[in-house]
């Protein structure tokens, strides 16, 4: 299994290619209002709207740096429950890097508030920190995006 | 003790003195009974004249002329009758010197008429008629006419006589009345004078006594005086001088001793005041002195120093001018090189105009180089994003192909094959971008250096002109200074001669120096032994005492 590379925050993340479904290029985002933190907006993707996570808001620091290289790395989370539901969003990553080959990870330090935060994937010097994109949405998104069933079915999942 | 013997030696003054106008005023009385009219001396001189009128025949009584004529009567000799006749002569000259004398001296009144008249004309016709008709006839024999003349002259004899008797009538009486006068006269004087003598005497003995009492007094200040001046003497000046009556001498002498002693106390206190000062001032005179000896050393080393220096500049006068004759040939070289160089000024300024043409076309050319950059940047701008669109794809080519799963492999080998050109085309868009920055960097600078360089260059054309002119006043300059060069040789001799006068005169300056340091030890000493006499000073003004 191949994982993408990218920075944000100033720290080396990655993202399985089974969860991509595009790299896009940055673009401006729609403002929505009473949305969580960690949301910066709205972009357009598959005459659909999806929500857009900043990793850097989500970890309390400054929001991604806007430039050349920014892009939008759009993926998919699907619940387990009755019933399977596919829902999408972008992470604003500050630079692709690379494609990785996911050949020996290491436990990273998780806790409950950042679930997101996965194993390390020990290839290269800078061992990039997988992102569980199941548990990249804040909890009251979550609750929104997805149905009560599917959230309930998640929560006893869970 | 001394007053009693003043007083006695006043009283024997005064006695003395009334005995001595006692003695005077009874010799005076004496003197005035000898010689008084009808006195003793009076009587004798009297006397005497009385036996010179009985013992001479008088020389206005013609009796001896009548005598004589008589005689010659009688005379038988001729020689005898001529001597008789000549005797008869000097007789009647005799006659008139005495009748002349009484005409002259006696006042008028009866005895002048009767003597120097009715004598003298009597006496005048006896001498007429002896002289005229008595002699002839006697010496020619004729006895009648003589004894006819001799008769006439016998009848004016008598009337003579009668004359000559009537003024001795008168004389006697007029002598006797002068007497009585003149004893008269005496009397009165004589008690004038007795009046006068006792004024004399009482006047003698009230200023005796006033005098006894202007002795008291004045023994009384003069003792008080000397008491005071007593005080003074043993040095003490705070006795106070009664209140006296200054009109009299002693009172003045009194007046004068409270008046010195103020002015003695009043000069005692200032020069107390002015030795205190004194020696202050001397204690400051020795300090200033000995400062004034150390300055004095210190010039005299300084000024060591400075006639050495003078001597070490008048060495480099000379040095100095040999240098002077050295640059004179120098400048004429300088004269010379600044011509060439004005030359090559000329040549230089013609090619800075060339440069500065050059680095005109030089910054156009630049500027169309930086124009080419940016278009550069646009492409490898292009080329940058289409290598990031490539990069792009080739990621979302290898995402799809992870989602073929087996029949995606060979898509994703080539994604990642694009993807790494892509990679590679985006480095070397960066480093074109980098270089073509750089080259426009280095283009932008090289057109400011050239911009800058331009302006050098017309500033430099601007002051090569200006060398140029200057090399044309440093020619002309260079050219005068064989003659400026001559002045300052004579000034250097000059300074010379003047540096050796320096030197001789500090020669001087240091025998002065000399002198003075002798003069300070001098003045040194003074100033101890001024100190020693004002100390001297004090002690003996602590004598005297001046009161508060």
């Amino acid at each position: 299994m191949q994982a993408l590379t990218f920075s944000a925050a100033g720290m080396r993340f990655a993202l399985r290619l089974s969860d991509i479904v595009q790299v896009l290029p940055d673009c401006d985002c729609r403002p929505v209002p009473l949305m969580p933190v960690a949301i910066v907006g709205l972009v357009r993707f598959a005459a659909a709207l999806i929500p857009v996570v900043d990793l850097g808001l989500m970890l309390s620091s400054a929001p991604a740096a806007m430039q050349r290289a920014t892009r939008l790395i759009v993926v998919q989370i699907n619940t387990h429950g009755t019933s399977i539901e596919r829902r999408l969003f972008a992470v604003r990553a500050e630079a692709v890097l690379d494609l990785i080959e996911i050949a020996a990870c290491a436990a990273g330090i998780a806790g409950a508030p950042h679930r997101w935060l996965g194993e390390h994937i020990l290839a290269g010097a800078q061992s990039p920190q997988l992102i569980e994109v199941q548990h990249l949405l804040p909890v009251e998104l979550h609750a929104l995006y997805f149905s009560h069933q599917c959230v309930a079915d998640e929560l006893h999942a869970h | 003790m001394r007053d009693t013997q003043l007083a006695k030696q006043l009283t024997l003054f005064v006695a003395a003195f009334i005995a001595l106008f006692a003695v005077f005023v009874a010799l005076s009385a004496y003197t005035l009974q000898q010689v008084r009219v009808m006195g003793p001396i009076y009587r004798d001189i009297d006397l005497g004249k009385d036996l010179i009128a009985d013992v001479l025949p008088p020389p206005n009584y013609i009796i001896e002329s009548y005598l004589v004529a008589l005689q010659l009567k009688d005379e038988p000799e001729a020689a005898r009758r001529l001597s008789l006749i000549d005797r008869g002569a000097v007789l009647r000259v005799e006659y008139n010197n005495r009748m002349t004398f009484w005409q002259r001296n006696l006042a008028s009144g009866a005895i002048n008429d009767v003597l120097t008249s009715t004598s003298a004309k009597s006496a005048n016709a006896f001498f007429d008629v002896r002289d005229q008709d008595f002699a002839p006839a006697i010496q020619s024999g004729n006895s009648v006419q003589a004894a006819a003349a001799l008769q006439r002259m016998q009848q004016h004899y008598e009337a003579h006589r009668l004359a000559i008797n009537e003024v001795v009538t008168l004389t006697r009486a007029q002598n006797t009345l002068r007497e009585t006068s003149a004893v008269a006269v005496v009397e009165t004087l004589s008690r004038y004078l007795t009046v006068l003598a006792l004024l004399i005497l009482l006047s003698v003995l009230a200023m005796a006594w006033l005098a006894s009492r202007s002795i008291g007094r004045m023994t009384q200040r003069i003792h008080l005086a000397s008491d005071i001046a007593n005080r003074v003497a043993a040095g003490d000046l705070s006795a106070e001088m009664p209140n006296v009556d200054a009109r009299d001498i002693t009172g003045g002498l009194l007046g004068a001793i409270a008046t010195m002693s103020g002015n003695l106390r009043a000069l005692v206190s200032r020069v107390k005041q002015a030795s205190i000062e004194l020696m202050s001032t001397a204690t400051e005179f020795a300090a200033t002195s000995r400062q004034q000896e150390q300055t004095v050393q210190g010039f005299g080393a300084s000024t060591n120093q400075i006639a050495a220096a003078v001597k070490q500049i008048s060495a480099t006068h000379v040095d100095l001018m040999g240098t002077m004759e050295g640059v004179n040939v120098v400048a004429a070289q300088t004269a010379e090189l600044a011509i060439g160089g004005q030359t090559g000024l000329s040549q230089l300024d013609q090619s800075m105009e060339r440069l500065a043409s050059a680095g005109h076309t030089v910054a156009a050319r630049l500027s169309a180089i930086r124009d080419e950059a940016a278009h550069i940047t646009g492409v490898v701008t292009t080329i940058s994003k289409v290598a990031d669109q490539t990069n792009l794809l080739s990621i979302n080519a290898a995402i799809e192909a992870e989602k073929a799963g087996e029949q995606g492999l060979g898509f994703m080998v080539l994604a990642r094959e694009i993807r790494r050109l892509a990679d590679q085309t985006a480095v070397a868009t960066l480093d074109i971008e980098q270089m073509v920055k750089q080259m426009q960097g280095a283009v932008s600078a090289g057109v400011m250096e050239i911009d800058r360089f331009a302006e050098e260059v017309k500033t430099g054309v601007l002051g090569v002109g200006r060398i140029n002119g200057q090399f044309t006043q440093i020619i002309t300059q260079v050219r005068t200074l064989s003659d400026r060069f001559d002045a300052v040789n004579d000034g250097m001799r000059s300074q010379n001669i003047g540096t050796r006068q320096i030197g001789e005169a500090m020669g001087q300056l240091i025998d002065g120096a000399r002198q003075t340091s002798t003069s300070l030890r001098e003045f040194n000493a003074a100033t101890e032994s001024l100190r020693d006499a004002v100390t001297t000073l004090k002690q003996e003004i602590t004598q005297f005492n001046v009161g508060k």
